[in-house]
């Protein structure tokens, strides 16, 4: 019992922490009707904010705790109330799950930019000392201020804000908003003061969060926010998004269970180093598959959505036949510039970095064709891009097999991988199917890449030149931008040619509407194992081909996060298109090569440019360059319809 | 002969009975209207004959055929088509895209259909293609046929959804409130194509609606619901006349 008790006890800050995360995941989605991945970054932003005033500039710890979660949590909420979630269709569940994600990618990488790159070290506890024991549990369980604070925190916020959704009339009004907030106003409520209420208290709690579980950590950073809120799903879905005691429940059993784990394996063990790492992953795929009411979590409940207008066309569907001429004949021309460009006079480092933008368009189609062809949204196309690229080394390794054979195979088993989630999946809708394949990246992120016979350990798999003959390996040459050039093109010639056909006109029917599909007779779940399968392929071939460019297959190069950041670059952009995702593969490597010559603490400024871009997403579902091309085409139309208004002048002959 | 087949049909939502030991036929060519108040476990009942509500007891039988364990789709490419009381339509298609779904969905195998896309095949045939364009020539949608659906007003896509529910040759139809949010012509205009509809392609309509001068305008009888269960049917005057059809409407007095 005493030994059990050592293992546990350590666990409980932990699953305190999942809790106060899971807890507020719950309170946002039942306040607001969103499920925000951004709340993660939130906490971030408090905890980095308060340490950044007490370590760097001598703050005193309560006016930075005013400062930081007082006054910036509710700030925060407030903002991405009033300039994003509210400007969102309720019908559009991809466009809510999108506009967090950038959140959660691009406040992280905002901060170093606004603050700079500050020694965020040994933040102090606001309430207990985190290093004092207080007293001990049976002979020697120590349970100092950590814990201590961990436990009285998590069962006063559950208290106050079960206590405000369930007895107050605001929380009864919170919870209207949350379902239709047409439908309250039509009622008599302010329904847009509500709501941002709702997130100002949601914005307060992230903030507290945060800054209470910086000291449990040794510096704060965004990655312990992100793994954290990746765990915190979990038993947020275990309640089904609706029980907060339910979610908090799950969130220390899955603190306690792990580390009590951990306690009895052996360390060599697989157990140890594979199954325990992802075991909040397990349990929210779990979840995912069992707990009925997440199967449709995220779609639209309100009655009223349908009043929201419809997207524009595209704008090549909008444009005349003139213009169209235009465009095409422009098209044609810039491209054999480019090529010509490419052969003769680019720099090589420019060189290499457009053919890494090549590389990255192959990928990005991938979630093109997903998400914008057959809406279905997957937050594990790195990953697909990963399982292509390890496949097609193990391969080389170990039967000699040619890298570009291998890579064919590579992608072959990305989209097999890809089939079987989507088989998984069948039953799932919008959020819960992002949750999924967002489960599935961090389930291979933990327990299958870092393996030693999956990606040769942490250093990855190197390429040797022999595993590709055409000796593409040679300092980034024109074989290999002719490769990537003719898999571009050759990916992008497939995805048009099966958007134009009688598979896009049922994935677009799918797309549309689910019921109104399936009533004519198209087979939902075939549908969609067959745009994972092709998404996967695609994936798996802009892998093996990044894998090439970058001569070293490494775990990190697949994770998870990429994977979130592949969606909010390619819906920035512009996801209906495939122009769209070229545009985004380009203008990510132009962008970060750009900024190889800015000051240090703007390296990481690219993310942050996509994550602003996906921001306008809310607003312009069809993506900023979409938008700009219709916005051109229209003015372009005008100035020709006045060209052609114009009487044509009298011509007069000279004798 | 009796084209679809339900009985004892039961469907409950926890402890709420929707739907309970419903019996109906529809014969071929016959429209039979499906009314009562709200709440009456009309839509309950189209849900679960098209497959979207898996019923808690009762069979469905389409042709002899027991279709009661089959997807929608399934039910669908067996000839059931169905439009819906809230518009249920493909946003980002034209108008002839919609049909070319529905005239497409059943006829080709899954992988053949992929590989002929990529072979740059996936165009629609030339008898496709009249075919479509023949129902969009019956039902007044020629001139917007390359017309996106979000462009359209609500009266447009309702015709549309008919369309798209009928250009497969559907043996039965259910039309699940067509006139709602139609004005007064736009539901005259609706009722008569129905009609029509019927008439030409000698498919069963089961027709739930509120209107009840549509529903005099295209049945042959009417089936009355309240409370989940069937409470009268038969001629549409002589049911109307009925003291349990009066009660359900107006209420005890």
């Amino acid at each position: 019992m005493e030994q059990l008790l050592g293992f546990a006890v350590p666990g409980i800050p932990y699953g305190c922490a999942y809790a106060v995360f899971a807890v507020g995941l719950v309170l946002t989605y039942q306040t607001t009707g969103v499920f925000n991945f951004g709340y993660g970054a939130q906490a971030y932003a408090s905890a980095f904010v308060f340490a950044w005033l007490v370590d760097d500039h001598a703050w005193p710890t309560w006016a930075a705790f005013v400062c930081a979660v007082a006054i910036l949590g509710p700030v925060l909420g407030l903002v991405f109330d009033r300039f994003l979630f509210r400007r969102i269709p309720s019908a559009n569940s991809t466009a809510k799950v999108v506009t967090g994600l950038s959140l959660l990618v691009g406040i992280p990488a905002l901060l170093p930019v606004v603050f700079g790159n500050g020694n965020l070290v040994g933040v102090p506890s606001v309430v207990f000392n985190p290093g004092t024991v207080y007293f001990h549990l049976g002979a020697d369980v120590p349970v100092n201020g950590t814990y201590l604070s961990a436990v009285l925190f998590t069962v006063a916020m559950l208290v106050v804000v079960v206590l405000l959704l369930r007895t107050t009339h605001l929380g009864l009004e919170m919870r209207a908003a949350a379902e239709s907030s047409r439908l309250l106003e039509l009622e008599g409520v302010d329904a847009p003061r509500v709501t941002a209420t709702a997130w100002a208290v949601s914005g307060l709690m992230a903030g507290i969060a945060g800054v209470l579980l910086a000291p449990t950590e040794v510096t704060v950073q965004a990655q312990d926010y992100v793994t954290l809120m990746v765990a915190a799903i979990a038993a947020a879905a275990c309640a089904a998004l609706r029980s907060m005691p339910i979610a908090a429940l799950f969130g220390v059993l899955i603190g306690v269970v792990s580390l009590t784990a951990q306690g009895y394996l052996p360390t060599s063990s697989f157990w140890y180093s594979a199954v325990l790492p992802a075991f909040p992953f397990i349990v929210l795929v779990g979840a995912l598959l069992f707990v009925p009411g997440l199967r449709r979590l995220g779609q639209a409940t309100d009655p009223l959505s349908s009043v929201d207008p419809p997207l524009p066309p595209p704008a090549a569907r909008a444009r005349g036949r003139e213009i169209d001429r235009i465009v095409r004949t422009g098209f044609w021309v810039l491209l054999f510039a480019f090529v010509v460009s490419m052969l003769t006079w680019m720099p090589p480092a420019w060189e290499t970095v457009l053919n890494q933008g090549m590389a990255y368009s192959v990928v990005f189609l991938s979630v093109t064709f997903l998400t914008g062809t057959a809406g279905q949204l997957s937050l594990a196309q790195a990953t697909l891009a990963g399982i292509a690229a390890f496949t097609a080394g193990q391969l080389a390794v170990h039967l000699g097999l040619d890298f570009l054979a291998g890579a064919v195979l590579g992608a072959l088993a990305a989209s097999l991988v890809a089939g079987l989630l989507a088989v998984a999946s069948l039953r799932l809708r919008g959020l819960g199917l992002a949750l999924m394949t967002l489960a599935a990246a961090l389930l291979f992120d933990v327990a299958v890449f870092p393996a030693q016979a999956v990606s040769g350990g942490t250093g990855g798999l190197a390429l040797e030149p022999h595993w590709l003959p055409l000796g593409l390996l040679s300092a980034n040459g024109h074989d290999y931008f002719l490769l990537a050039f003719l898999v571009l093109v050759a990916c992008v010639g497939a995805v048009r040619l099966v958007q134009r056909g009688t598979t896009g006109r049922f994935l677009a029917a799918m797309r549309g509407s689910e019921l109104g599909a399936a009533g004519v007779g198209v087979d939902l779940a075939w549908q969609r194992v067959l745009a994972f399968v092709l998404s996967g392929a695609l994936a798996g071939l802009g892998g093996t081909l990044l894998a090439i460019q970058q001569t070293v297959i490494a775990p990190g190069e697949f994770n998870y996060q990429l994977s979130l950041a592949f969606v909010v670059i390619v819906v920035t952009t512009g996801v209906g298109t495939v122009e769209g995702a070229i545009q985004a593969g380009i203008g990510l490597v132009v962008l970060e090569q750009l900024l190889q010559y800015a000051p240090g603490r703007l390296q990481g400024l690219a993310f942050v440019v996509f994550a602003l871009g996906a921001l306008t997403y809310a607003a312009h579902p069809e993506g900023i360059v979409e938008l700009e091309k219709r916005r051109w085409t229209e003015r372009a139309e005008r100035v020709l319809s006045r060209r052609h208004r114009t009487p044509a002048p009298a011509v007069t002959g000279r004798s | 002969m009796t084209l679809l087949s339900v009985r004892g049909l039961t469907k409950s939502f926890g402890g709420t009975v929707a739907v309970t030991h419903v019996d109906l036929d529809l014969s071929t060519g016959e429209s039979v209207g499906l009314v009562g108040p709200n709440g009456a476990g009309k839509t309950t009942l189209f849900d679960c004959i098209f497959g979207q509500l898996r019923p808690d007891a009762g069979t469905i039988e389409l042709d002899g055929r027991d279709i009661g364990g089959l997807s929608t789709w399934r039910r669908a490419r067996l000839g059931i088509g169905r439009t819906y009381q809230r518009l249920e339509v493909f946003p980002d298609l034209t108008v002839r895209e919609h049909l070319l779904v529905a005239l497409e969905a059943g006829r080709t195998a899954r992988w053949g259909r992929l590989w002929k896309d990529l072979l740059g095949l996936g165009e629609p045939s030339s008898e496709e293609l009249a075919t479509v364009d023949s129902v969009l020539e019956a039902v007044g949608l020629r001139d917007v046929a390359d017309t996106p659906v979000a462009a359209l007003g609500l009266g447009t896509c309702r015709i549309v959804e008919l369309a798209r529910a009928v250009v497969a040759r559907p043996r039965v139809l259910l039309a699940d409130e067509p006139s709602s949010g139609l004005d007064e012509r736009e539901t005259v205009e609706l009722a008569q194509l129905l009609r029509s509809l019927q008439v030409e392609r000698a498919m069963g309509i089961l027709l739930v609606e509120h209107d009840l001068s549509m529903v005099e305008a295209v049945v042959d009888r009417v089936v009355v619901m309240d409370l989940g269960r069937v409470v009268a049917s038969g001629g549409f005057h002589e049911v109307m006349r009925a003291p349990a059809v009066q009660r359900a409407y107006l209420g005890s007095p």
